[in-house]
């Protein structure tokens, strides 16, 4: 009996280290989140939102600031494509919404392929949300907390590398931003290579 | 005769109260005082109908956004910054040619001002009381600019002549001449 009973421990033991292992990698949710494979595959799509004042101008036009790394990482959020579709993406981004200083206008579509062949890399980041992905860049965008300008080469270099990431996108402007869905069936393409 | 009234004559209002906890009272008095200086501002371009009314109204928008504005970790734009950029719109009525500039908040708390043509591109971030940013001109090395208190006057000018070459000066200047002293290596 005893035999059994520490059998059965160990195998308890086993499957906590298992999914211990996920945690540690920062990938909580795998399994409740049914978005495979965790390694993004080049072929799949990446969605980043877009906002206005900062991602766009009031004329529709994206700005290279869409591309802007978390401040503190190298990290710009996208959603998989793989996982969301146009409408749950657009319910996300409107989510995040925060009025009247982030407001949003449309999603921007990229390759994950095309992205990692421009010397990024492009990682699934579940622990945020269920196809809530990263690019890394490789350039880090300081915190600053005093409200005063940053390091403008450290500024210039993100700008070159953002520039490069609209070339790769392709930005769909949401005629309909107030609604819940998109105004009619959207497929979400990247540019082509 | 009526007595003069002084403001110590006055008793306090019974049901006024101040709780000294209250985290947002400097800010409050911040963005009263601030607010008013931007409406004196605002009211004064708008009679003179400024040529660069857009600006104007664009960097007081964005005076307005607090922390957190952009999501987790965005700090206040501060009103000091707003108004920076107010008084830079004005300079820039003074140089016919330039067209706005792109705005842009940032996540910092500080403003962006960017023009961008097919010679150049020139990048000026505003803070509370300083300024960086880059200039680069076709295929001339870059020049970057940190923590200046002000920009000097033949700046925008020169941004102008370099970036809008229909503009250009009948004089010879050397590129980046207006930052000159400034310039970080």
């Amino acid at each position: 009996m005893a035999i059994w009973l520490s059998k059965l421990l160990r195998w308890v033991a086993a499957q906590f280290t298992f999914k211990s292992s996920h945690v540690a990698i920062g990938q909580e949710k795998v399994a409740d989140c049914g978005c495979e494979p965790i390694i993004i595959p080049d072929s799949e799509c990446i969605i980043r939102a877009v906002y206005y004042h900062v991602h766009c101008n009031s004329s529709g036009t994206l700005k290279w600031q869409a591309y802007e790394p978390t401040p503190g990482t190298d990290e710009i959020s996208v959603m998989r494509g793989g996982c969301m579709t146009p409408n749950s993406c657009k319910r996300k981004a409107k989510e995040l919404d925060k009025l009247p200083s982030k407001i949003y206008r449309g999603l921007a579509v990229l390759s994950s392929g095309a992205v990692r062949k421009n010397g990024m890399a492009v990682s699934d980041s579940r622990s945020e949300y269920c196809g809530h992905a990263h690019i890394s860049t490789g350039v880090k965008s300081t915190i600053t907390t005093d409200s005063e300008p940053r390091d403008p080469v450290e500024r210039e270099q993100i700008k070159v590398i953002a520039k490069e990431l609209i070339k790769l996108s392709n930005y769909l402007q949401d005629t309909q931003p107030a609604s819940d869905d998109w105004p009619q069936s959207v497929v979400l393409i990247p540019p082509p290579v | 005769m009526s007595p003069i009234m002084t403001y110590t004559d006055q008793a306090p209002p019974s049901s006024y109260s101040v709780s000294l906890d209250d985290p947002y009272s400097e800010r409050r008095d911040q963005l009263r005082c601030a607010s008013w200086w931007l409406f004196a501002n605002l009211t004064a371009a708008s009679i003179s109908l400024s040529s660069r009314q857009s600006v104007i109204d664009t960097a007081a928008h964005f005076g307005s956004f607090e922390r957190g504005w952009l999501g987790t970790g965005a700090e206040e734009i501060p009103l000091e910054t707003a108004a920076r950029v107010v008084a830079t719109a004005k300079t820039l009525e003074k140089v016919d040619g330039l067209p706005d500039p792109e705005l842009t908040p940032n996540a910092n708390g500080t403003i962006s001002l960017e023009w961008e043509s097919p010679r150049g591109e020139v990048y000026i971030e505003f803070g509370r009381t300083l300024i960086s940013g880059f200039l680069r001109v076709e295929d001339e090395p870059t020049v970057f600019f940190r923590n200046l208190s002000s920009l000097p006057d033949s700046f925008f000018s020169e941004v102008r002549d370099r970036l809008y070459p229909p503009f250009q000066a009948n004089s010879v200047t050397s590129y980046g001449a207006a930052l000159n002293g400034y310039m970080v290596k």
